[in-house]
Order: structure tokens, then C-alpha cells, then sequence
């Protein structure tokens, strides 16, 4: 066995992951274009038997016959032969399995790691007493405070942070994380009221349900592939359009977005060096914020805003086919609404919407005309005509939309 | 080296196919006919295991010019078959038999007392030897 065997052989020693292998390799086996990879040690268990037992047979120097020439397989020299056969592809089937440890190895050289497992954060409201609000006295809850769960005996929570209730305050919110890594599956609120050391003039403590980061398990080794895969695709910067919009989608998750360069929000006129990111969901433009920002380039500006989401409501007449009821009629409409028109479907900037909207009405089956159509917005009732849409508008069609039906 | 020939190597060939499980060789999993530890006789028709064990056996036990299988001492509820396999080799013309405990083997494994299950099984009438 050469040195390099050898040193492959004991990092396949060091750990066994079986399942972690053979996950990876059936993730890389449903793509069809990825290059397949040869058998690292190429060992076929028959063709080495018939060979080992051809020498076996062959006759000794003096022309004598050799002992062992039977073939049959009842013979003992053949059960030998087979057992050593045996178990050198057993050996051969280790070789080829790479560990896991080789794995994250490989991993580590291309830049990926394997994300590690993340305690859960949970919100506590800690209240202080009476007494204290009277006398004006300040209460301290310290860093690592301890609260235990009154549902699970083994399950505990510490603070992650030193918080003070003063002044005519109540309550106060404080962040603190589990005593377990992975993802939180079944939290109780008023579950940790539990507090082992008394406080000064802390009355009572308790959960208010609100989850800060639902914990993470350790990823597994496919994950981290097709992760890095997605790192390798946009690189860890923003250079072009397409690399904000990538990061926007990829990295944060965002389920809508839009890039330009030249508009800023709030005012009008040109400005080549910024850059617009326009998120949808716009409860994640501060997540998409911290993840574009290290990664845009030093001479662009950049600015990532909410989506504007405009309400639109009106009336529209269609007309539909005898047979179909105007309950039907009206579920049809709406379901066309919903999967081609409302966010997050839709067109960023959308100055034909009336268009857009009778397209994906007409194309439902049953419905062949939409013979009026009238938008508004929904709060100013200004007429669709008179709004300046810009790069961040998305319409939503109301459910106060009136849709009137008609057949001939 | 104890280097077996002849009409000792057929005998020895028949009886390792009679005592190795299907699936215990690596290389041959289809090699073999004994029976399951628990495995009951009345799994059987005699008539058909007959057939189906001279068939295993010409199958692997080459140097065969004719073989014939019988049983003796069937009972069905005590788990006992004793086996008679005939067979002339190819190149001595004379006719041997084999005889022994086919399903005490099962229980020779179960009870280790494997010398006990050797001591029964016979060639020609004198004690055989297992090479």
C-alpha cells in the first residue's frame, strides 16, 4: 500500500459517515451534466477470483501439476481464495468512500464551511415590582440570568444581554437563547416563568412568544454543496445589476425584487453612481441592507428601500361562457388576480396595468372578453392615468375590486 | 498438505454442497443446499428435495457419471432425515454411497456438537473422514 493509500486509508478510519456520503453523492447524481468521476481503487470481485485462482492452478517449475488446479468451488483452496477476495473488496469499497472530514476539507479550500448549529432566541418581559415603581428603584437583570422552563425540567433559558427597568417603565424586553443548538420546535408562551435566584425587585418573568431566530441544526454536507454552488455563481460581491438582484433573491431570500441605477427615491433627477435595490417583502429591506452593503462597490452608492405597494381597486365587466355560475365566474377572475398580477407576481413600474390585467383575466378558460374596465387607487381614489409610477411601485388589486359579470 | 482425490474429493465436493448455506459464499451465493437453522423438515415433500438436491449437486460436483438420491429414517415430527446418496465416478467404474443426517446438521450447528454429526456420516458403510 503506497503512502498516499495509507493516508487515505486512515482518514477514512478517522470518521464513517455513510449517510453524509452517500446524501452528497446522491445529490451530485441528480444533475445529468455534472463530469462523472472514475472508481478511485477499480476492484471486480470476479475477474480477481478467476485470476487468483488461474495462478493457483498453474504447474510448478519441475512440470509437476499443482495441487490446487480443482476449479470446483467446493474445494478448500477455494473458499480461501474467495474469503481473501472477499474481504479485499470490502477494503476497496472503504478505499472509495471519501470521509466526511475530507469532505469539509475540500470544502474549506473553495471557501465554503459547513454552517454550525445556532441556539434559538427567544423575547422575555421581565416586570418589576410595585414597590419598586413607587420608590423609584431601578432593577438589573444581568447578562446569563437563568430561567427555567416549568414544562421541561432540562430546558433553560439565559439572557444575552444586561437590561435595567428605571423611570415609571413596567416591563422590559429582554433577548436570551436556549440551553440547545437547532431549530425550535414546540415553545409554550408563559412557558419560562421559572427563575432559580431571586432578583431585586424583579416580580416575575415570562415568554411572550415572540421568537428572535428560530435556531439552526448543523448543515449537512448536501446543503453546504448546493450553498457554495450559489457563492461560486454570483461571487461575494456586486458589481453588476444582476449581482445586486442575485444577492437580493439568493443570499436574503427576498421573493421580489428591482435594480436601477439612476433613481433615488424621494427625489427626481439623475445620479449615475447609485444604486436602487427594491425589496419585496419590505419588512426585509434592514436584513438585505447588512448582507448587500459589504458586498457593493466602494464608488457606487447604494441605496435598498421597501417596496411601494400601491392598492388598486375599480370595476370590471366580463363576459363568460353560459354555463359557468357567477361564483365560479368571479373564483376564476380572482385566482388569475392573484397568480399573475398581485405582488409577489407582477411588473415592477407597470404602466399598462390595466393591460396586464385583462391579459390574465382572458387567458382563464371561461372567460373570453373583458368588455370595461375601470382602476383606482384604492385610499386617494385618484384614477390610474393620474399616478407617477416609479421603479418601486407594485400594484395590488384590492378584494374591494368589482367584477361584474355578464353572458350571452 | 492432506490433498484429496478421486472419488474422496466427490465425496468431500457432495457433502461441502450439502453443509454450506445459500448466500454464505461471496462469490457464489447461489452455491450450496442446507437448510435454514430453523427450518422445519415438513417444509418438504421428500420426493421433490430429492430432485431438487441431485440437481444442486451435479450442478457444482463435477467428475459425476451418475448419482441418485434416497432418504431413510423420515420422520416428519422429530426433524430427522437420514440422506443416501449413490454416484459412480467417472473414472473408477464402482458405485459409492454416501450416507448421513441431513437436518442433523441444523442441530449440530445449534448444539455445536458438530463432532457427534461427523461420526455419523459415512461412506461405504466405514466412518468418512471429513477432509
Amino acid at each position: 500500500m503506497s503512502n498516499l493509500m495509507k493516508v487515505l486509508y486512515l482518514e477514512v478510519l478517522m470518521d464513517y459517515n455513510y449517510v453524509e456520503h452517500y446524501e452528497l453523492m446522491a445529490a451530485l447524481a441528480t444533475d445529468p451534466r455534472i463530469i462523472e468521476s472514475a472508481v478511485l481503487y477499480n476492484f471486480v470481485d470476479d475477474q480477481m477470483y478467476a485470476a487468483l485462482m488461474d495462478r493457483m492452478s498453474q504447474a510448478f517449475s519441475d512440470g509437476s501439476p499443482s495441487p490446487l488446479s480443482s476449479r470446483s468451488p467446493g474445494s478448500g483452496h477455494s473458499i480461501l481464495a474467495e474469503a481473501v477476495i472477499h474481504i479485499q473488496s470490502l477494503q476497496a469499497h472503504e478505499i472509495n468512500l471519501m470521509g466526511y472530514l475530507v469532505w469539509i476539507q475540500l470544502y474549506r479550500m473553495l471557501g465554503v464551511e459547513i454552517a454550525s448549529a445556532e441556539y434559538p432566541v427567544i423575547n422575555l418581559v421581565f416586570k418589576r415590582t410595585f414597590d419598586a415603581i413607587n420608590s423609584n428603584l431601578l432593577a438589573q437583570i444581568p447578562l446569563g440570568t437563568e430561567i427555567r422552563s416549568t414544562i421541561d425540567p432540562s430546558l433553560v433559558v439565559y439572557t444575552i444581554e444586561t437590561a435595567e427597568i428605571m423611570g415609571q417603565d413596567v416591563t422590559v424586553n429582554v433577548p436570551a437563547r436556549l440551553n440547545r443548538r437547532g431549530t425550535i420546535l414546540d415553545l409554550r408562551i408563559g412557558e419560562f416563568t421559572d427563575l432559580p435566584r431571586l432578583l431585586a425587585f424583579v416580580e416575575s418573568v415570562t415568554n411572550d412568544g415572540v421568537v428572535y431566530s428560530q435556531g439552526r441544526e448543523k448543515e449537512t454536507l448536501s446543503l453546504a454543496m448546493l450553498r457554495g454552488r450559489e457563492e461560486f455563481r454570483i461571487g461575494k460581491r456586486c458589481v453588476t445589476l444582476s449581482d445586486y438582484y442575485t444577492t437580493a433573491m439568493q443570499v436574503v431570500g427576498a421573493k421580489k425584487c428591482n435594480v436601477v441605477r439612476g433613481y433615488q427615491y424621494g427625489t427626481s433627477g439623475t445620479f449615475n453612481d447609485l444604486v436602487t435595490v427594491v425589496i419585496y417583502p419590505g419588512e426585509m429591506t434592514t436584513i438585505a441592507d447588512a448582507a448587500i452593503r459589504p458586498r457593493s462597490m466602494e464608488d457606487d452608492r447604494l441605496s435598498i428601500i421597501a417596496a411601494e405597494i400601491i392598492p388598486i381597486d375599480g370595476d370590471m365587466t366580463i363576459r363568460v361562457v353560459a354555463h359557468l355560475s357567477d361564483n365560479q365566474a368571479f373564483d376564476l377572475a380572482a385566482q388569475a388576480i392573484i397568480d399573475k398580477v398581485n405582488p409577489p407576481s407582477g411588473i415592477w413600474q407597470n404602466r399598462n396595468l390595466a393591460d396586464t390585467l385583462v391579459d390574465a383575466i382572458e387567458q382563464v378558460e371561461g372567460i373570453y372578453a373583458v368588455t370595461q374596465i375601470h382602476l383606482k387607487n384604492s385610499l386617494t381614489n385618484v384614477s390610474l392615468e393620474n399616478i407617477e409610477v416609479q421603479p418601486w411601485h407594485l400594484f395590488e388589486i384590492k378584494d374591494s375590486f368589482n367584477i361584474k359579470i355578464i353572458r350571452n | 498438505m492432506n490433498i484429496v482425490s478421486g472419488t474422496r474429493k466427490i465425496t468431500s465436493d457432495i457433502l461441502t454442497v450439502c453443509l454450506t448455506r445459500k448466500g454464505e459464499r461471496p462469490l457464489h451465493p447461489t452455491y450450496g443446499i442446507a437448510p435454514e437453522l430453523f427450518e422445519p423438515l415438513s417444509n418438504y415433500a421428500p420426493q421433490y428435495w430429492i430432485y431438487q438436491i441431485s440437481q444442486e449437486i451435479l450442478n457444482w460436483v463435477e467428475g459425476i457419471e451418475q448419482l441418485s438420491v434416497n432418504t431413510f429414517d423420515y420422520e416428519d415430527y422429530k426433524n430427522r432425515l437420514g440422506t443416501e446418496i449413490s454416484f459412480i465416478p467417472q473414472n473408477v467404474p464402482d458405485v459409492n454411497v454416501l450416507t448421513f443426517g441431513f437436518y442433523e446438521y441444523q442441530g449440530a450447528v445449534w448444539n455445536q456438537s458438530l463432532d457427534i454429526f461427523m461420526d455419523g456420516v459415512a461412506l461405504n458403510g466405514s466412518r468418512f473422514i471429513f477432509p
